[in-house]
């Protein structure tokens, strides 16, 4: 039976690593250049522990490795505890997306953990090569590899695909499902507040509202990134983009052999209400979520499957049986398709 | 119930020691910056200039070493946390190797 993990045991994530989660969200960057020991550093999570990517660990932790793997990262100040909820058939357990899907259709689930302070396309970069390392050592064959993002979790995925595809390794040509959960791909509202609060503290000729503008200036560059859900270092972009800096950054290219899965949520359960339209999940609005902008059209984004879930936090997203539903109907199809064809 | 490990123990040790110092810093650079405001216009005044410089000159010294204090105990703090860490490392060093020894 492929890996799970349940909240019951003393080996799911605590407060302490919620907590550690979240000093890593708000100053992750500085924590790994410093180097500091809070400093999260990005590996697959077994309950509760690193898993080293040995072919023995996994088999130790995975006892029959499946042919397809499931890949969930979370979002900003997370860990993997963010996708565990209350079994409907069982209350006494919990239960979470990827174990759902490795008793409902075979799949082997792995939960990434990662320092969310550091910027979007160096986890990005980093990730890439850690689902490289994966497949080198994997015991058994993949065939088909389905990913799972929360919020910033997808721009982590987004940017991964962009700089595994660019370096023509092997795990992105397996990919068949991106689902992005409340994934800001055009930037989230919060963070675009707290880009203009700070500007505006720092141009006042006060020295009070410069210290807390500088003081706010110290988030992360994790965070920073959300304001226009940046996943590419301006560094890495061709120079023939060079004069679309902003537009290149914020909407990379699409891979293009996966189908991607734009999925949003709405505070109330009418998405027309006033809260809806201004505050969507509660962090991310829908537009953002199905990666409405010009930016994001010119690479194709209107062609993607989006969906809203009303009624759905942005927390809850991560977390809802009927988002499981969808993720589930939707890698099935899949399976029957390949059925067919072979 | 997982604890922090040393490692850990040592990140939460500087992080507070360097919050503590950066927010002095911060602190005292704001303050010297709202206090010169009334003394440079009272320096503007001949009767009084010389006294004003006067007191600002002795408020400056008193709240610098005020500050310079502040940042003296955060630094005396953060080695005395070090050196119970590094204590807390060897115990447990050596209860390792113990525990290995016994298990050969």
């Amino acid at each position: 039976m492929p890996s799970q993990q349940s909240s019951g045991s003393s080996s799911a994530p605590n407060w302490l690593d919620s907590t550690i989660s979240i000093v890593n969200g708000a100053l992750g960057d500085y924590l790994h250049d410093r180097p500091n020991g809070l400093a999260i550093d990005m590996a697959f999570y077994h309950q509760n522990r690193p898993l080293p990517l040995t072919r023995a660990s996994l088999l130790r932790t995975t006892p029959s490795p499946t042919r397809k793997l499931c890949i969930l990262v979370h979002g900003l100040g997370g860990h993997e505890g963010v996708w565990l909820y209350d079994d409907p058939a069982d209350a006494e357990n919990s239960i979470n997306y990827g174990a759902l899907l490795a008793r409902d259709l075979g799949f082997t689930p792995l939960y990434v953990r990662y320092n969310t302070g550091v910027a979007i396309a160096d986890n990005g970069k980093r990730l890439a090569v850690l689902l490289s390392a994966l497949l080198e050592c994997y015991p058994g064959a993949v065939d088909e590899l389905v990913l799972i993002g929360h919020s910033m979790g997808g721009l982590v995925l987004r940017s991964a695909c962009h700089y595994d595809a660019r370096h023509q390794a092997t795990w992105a040509s397996k990919v068949t499902h991106v689902f992005y959960l409340g994934t800001p791909h055009a930037g989230a509202n919060l963070e675009k507040f707290g880009h203009a609060a700070t500007h505006m503290l720092l141009s006042t000729p006060n020295p009070i509202t410069r210290m807390i503008g500088n003081i706010l200036n110290l988030r992360s560059q994790g965070v920073k990134d959300l304001r226009a859900g940046t996943v590419v270092h301006a560094h890495d972009i061709d120079e023939a983009h060079d004069d679309e800096l902003d537009f290149i950054q914020d909407a990379v290219a699409w891979l293009p052999n996966a189908r991607h899965h734009l999925i949003a949520g709405t505070l109330t359960v009418d998405p027309q209400h006033i809260a809806s339209l201004l505050f969507g999940d509660g962090l991310v609005r829908p537009p953002s979520a199905h990666a409405r902008s010009k930016h994001m059209d010119a690479f194709g984004a209107h062609d993607h499957p989006s969906q809203v879930y009303p009624g759905s936090h942005h927390f809850r997203l991560a977390h809802d049986p009927d988002i499981y539903e969808q993720i589930k109907t939707t890698c099935a199809s899949t399976e029957e398709t390949m059925r067919c064809d072979s | 119930m997982r604890q922090l490990t040393v490692q850990q123990m040592r990140g939460i040790q500087d992080l507070v020691q360097t919050a503590v110092h950066e927010a002095t810093n911060a602190l005292e650079g704001a303050q010297h910056n709202v206090a010169r405001k009334p003394y440079a216009v009272m320096e503007r005044i001949w009767p009084i200039a010389h006294t004003a410089s006067a007191v600002e000159s002795v408020q400056m010294s008193i709240t610098k070493r005020v500050y310079h204090s502040i940042r003296t105990a955060n630094t005396i703090a953060g080695s005395l946390a070090a050196l119970a860490l590094d204590q807390l490392e060897k115990r447990e060093s050596v209860q390792h190797d113990a525990g290995q020894a016994e298990g050969q």
